[in-house]
């Protein structure tokens, strides 16, 4: 099953949306090198630490992360955004 | 309104001198980048500037340059990478590694583009950049430690996760020739000694953490583009095959052109059994995961762990193309858990590859032919195929330790000390050694040979002769008529150009090879990367007009290599061996190289250039390039009349 590579760029279409700019410290969504090649992520749903909560790409067409993410670990779900990786 | 100005794409310019602890930070790259890009031609620039040509590469007023591709840090694919820049080790002319990892982009979100480093520290010491705060800090404890232990131990020391380091290990602190810097312990800066050179500053490492943005000058055009650039990339034919497969995916296909560094060169071909041990399908038996640097959608690193065998609990990042060919080929050892386990040995060390296997190789053949004895070698037998050996050499090698110190230099300069004709297989260009066999693919001869860094495939080489693309391909993307028959000398030299060009804007711009059309059509060529850049910088800038910023980069190395070591078309010449010795055996058994048309080739490569026939880059086509400046040191020093 897909599994999160680290690419990192979830992170930038992210900040991009909030900010017009790459600026990974402030997306909402934030991807943790377990090491090892493993990667885990999370998404914040609230302002914390510089870091803007998820709006769900409001004002877009469709979800930013969802539309890059080259693994398809990345979901829609009732909660917002979600990572799930089996 | 929020304006945008270059310096917030490009990044400051860290100045650090060791020797008087000073530190300075200015906006030069925003100069720059017009001219140079980023990144490799921004450092190049820089290098050209201020380094004198009587400087030796390990005295303190050498420079060590690190700079982040212009378009690192921002989401297009591949666009990750970092250059490390300075006067070669090996032979005193331009010296240039660029690596993978996430350095690039850690730097970028500080707000640098570019860290230029001078002087010697009194004791070891490290650089730590925290967005805008620059520190020298003591790195006493870790001296002596492996790269992987060092990048622990930073993180602890700064007290931060996600930290990007890049560090030297004990090789790079003894000062070996084939030294490398490496990120994070696992991605390497692997050639020119760059780590040698850091080590001859007792500098351990750069350390790099930031929260800053990076910015474009047309954000929704660019957008646009990087959407449609990784849609290409991320649904490419080729993607799929190097995930499947890795760097290696096409080992049977080089195999089949006899493209293989057989027994130090000896060889093109490596028998078929062999092959089937070190291909993709056996290394992913012992594959724990997969995964990417920053912005890719290629994921073509790796992780393993081996179970079994002599090496049961090896574990971490390593192998790709150049390993199978560097230890399984080159020293016979067609052994996947020798090759995993060598490859994290010189990770460790801070060691490139390609150096230690190629004075190890050399050994090896000297050895055979009676030149070095038990005597020499502190009573180990160098035969090809024993990994244990390999294993004791490589440490040996990266200490200087006895029989360790003579493979520490090379083979070129070990073979000079030894003498006895072993000069003949120290297989190297431009004194460095080298992994690429080259009889068979001419246009790859030709880019290994004419390489400013001395040999490696990145600088000229091109990846494309052994496949058939549909007709109008390789017109449209390389601007030659064919590129399918490897043995053929016609048409070579200007793919070589185009090569040598298109490299240096990938080394500037930060994109990496694989995601580039330099490894198959499909990826990104000179035409998507010209619409990026502009959007980007906000310079409206075509393909031609990218690809002169290649082509004055290649130049200004060309006369830094001329004034600095002596470089002309005498050391344009491959080795010996593969103008007199054919392919043994494969497909292309018989098959060698031709002096006549290799001559034919270079003429026409510097007739292209507009060089003259000593391949010394003519006055007129400097100051077409802006390099005016350049042809006026040339006069001076009598090279240019």
């Amino acid at each position: 099953m897909p599994k999160c590579v680290g690419c990192r760029v979830c992170e930038l279409i992210c900040s991009y949306h909030h900010k017009k700019a790459f600026q990974p410290s402030v997306s909402s969504i934030k991807v943790h090198d377990l090491g090892k090649g493993k990667y885990s992520v999370s998404v914040s749903k609230e302002d914390r630490d510089k870091r803007i909560k998820c709006d769900s790409c409001e004002g877009e067409d469709f979800p930013l992360c969802i539309t890059f993410c080259p693994t398809e670990v990345i979901c829609l779900s009732p909660r917002g955004i979600e990572v799930i990786q089996i | 309104m929020k304006t945008w100005a270059p310096i917030k794409l490009v990044g400051k310019t860290l100045r650090v001198d060791l020797s008087d602890e000073k530190i300075e930070v200015t906006k030069e790259g925003a100069g720059a980048y017009k001219n140079f890009l980023g990144g490799k031609g921004i450092n190049q620039y820089f290098l050209y500037k201020e380094v004198k040509p009587d400087t030796k590469p390990l005295d303190p007023d050498n420079l060590l340059i690190i700079g982040a591709g212009l378009l690192t840090g921002t989401l297009i694919p591949g666009a990750t990478r970092t250059s490390f820049d300075t006067k070669n080790v090996f032979n005193g002319g331009v010296g240039s590694a660029n690596v993978g990892g996430n350095f690039a982009p850690g730097l970028k979100f500080a707000g640098f583009g570019n860290v230029i480093i001078k002087g010697k520290a009194e004791k070891p010491i490290y650089i730590w950049i925290e967005n805008g705060s620059v520190e020298i800090r003591d790195a006493g404890k870790i001296w002596g430690k492996g790269t992987l232990e060092t990048t622990k131990w930073i993180c602890e020391d700064v007290g931060e996760e996600g930290v990007q380091i890049a560090s030297i290990g004990p090789a790079g602190e003894n000062l070996v020739r084939g030294a490398c810097i490496m990120v994070n312990g696992t991605r390497a800066a692997a050639k020119c000694g760059v780590g040698a050179v850091a080590g001859s500053k007792n500098l351990k490492a750069i350390a790099v953490k930031g929260s800053k943005a990076v910015e474009v000058a047309e954000p929704e055009r660019f957008m646009e583009l990087a959407k449609r650039a990784w849609r290409k990339i991320r649904f490419s034919r080729t993607t799929k095959i190097i995930r499947a497969g890795r760097t290696f995916s096409t080992l049977e296909a080089k195999n089949a052109i006899c493209n293989m560094p057989q027994r130090n060169f000896q060889d093109g071909y490596m028998d078929p059994e062999k092959v089937r041990m070190v291909n993709s399908e056996a290394f992913a038996k012992y594959e724990i995961s997969k995964f990417a640097c920053f912005s890719c959608p290629v994921w073509c690193r790796a992780y393993y762990k081996v179970e079994d065998g002599p090496y049961a609990g090896i574990e971490g990042e390593a192998v790709e193309m150049n390993s199978i060919a560097d230890f399984a080929s080159k020293l016979d050892i067609p052994y996947a858990p020798a090759v995993i386990k060598a490859h994290l040995m010189c990770n460790y060390y801070g060691m490139d590859i390609d150096a230690a296997a190629g004075a190890i190789a050399w050994a090896f053949e000297a050895y055979e032919k009676g030149v070095l004895t038990k005597k020499d070698t502190d009573g180990l037998e160098l035969k090809w195929g024993n990994h244990d050996v390999l294993m004791k050499l490589l440490k040996k090698m990266a200490y200087r330790e006895s029989f360790g110190n003579l493979l520490a230099e090379g083979s070129y300069w070990a073979s000079r000390k030894v003498g006895k004709e072993s000069e003949e297989y120290a297989i190297t260009m431009k004194k460095q050694d080298l992994y690429e066999e080259v009889r068979v693919p001419k246009g790859w001869a030709l880019g290994v040979a004419l390489s400013t860094r001395g040999g490696g495939h990145c600088s000229g080489a091109p990846l494309v002769e052994r496949e058939k693309f549909p007709s109008g391909v390789a017109e449209k993307i390389y601007g030659v008529e064919t590129t399918t028959d490897p043995t053929t000398y016609k048409g070579k030299a200007k793919l070589v150009v185009f090569h040598e060009r298109f490299h240096n804007v990938l080394h500037s711009t930060g994109i990496c090879l694989y995601t580039s059309a330099w490894v198959y059509p499909d990826w990104l060529n000179p035409d998507d990367i010209a619409e990026l850049v502009s959007a980007a910088t906000g310079l409206e800038i075509t393909s031609e007009e990218l690809l002169k910023i290649g082509e004055r980069i290649h130049n200004l190395e060309r006369a830094f290599n001329a004034l600095h070591a002596g470089f002309d078309r005498k050391d344009d010449y491959l080795p010996e061996r593969f103008f007199k010795e054919p392919i043994k055996s494969g497909p292309y058994k018989g098959e060698k190289l031709d002096r006549k048309k290799f001559d034919k080739m270079l003429d026409e490569n510097y007739r292209i250039h507009g060089w003259d026939e000593k391949g010394i880059p003519k006055r007129e086509t400097l100051k077409r390039l802006g390099l005016g400046y350049v042809a006026k040191d040339l006069e001076r020093a009598g090279i240019i009349r």
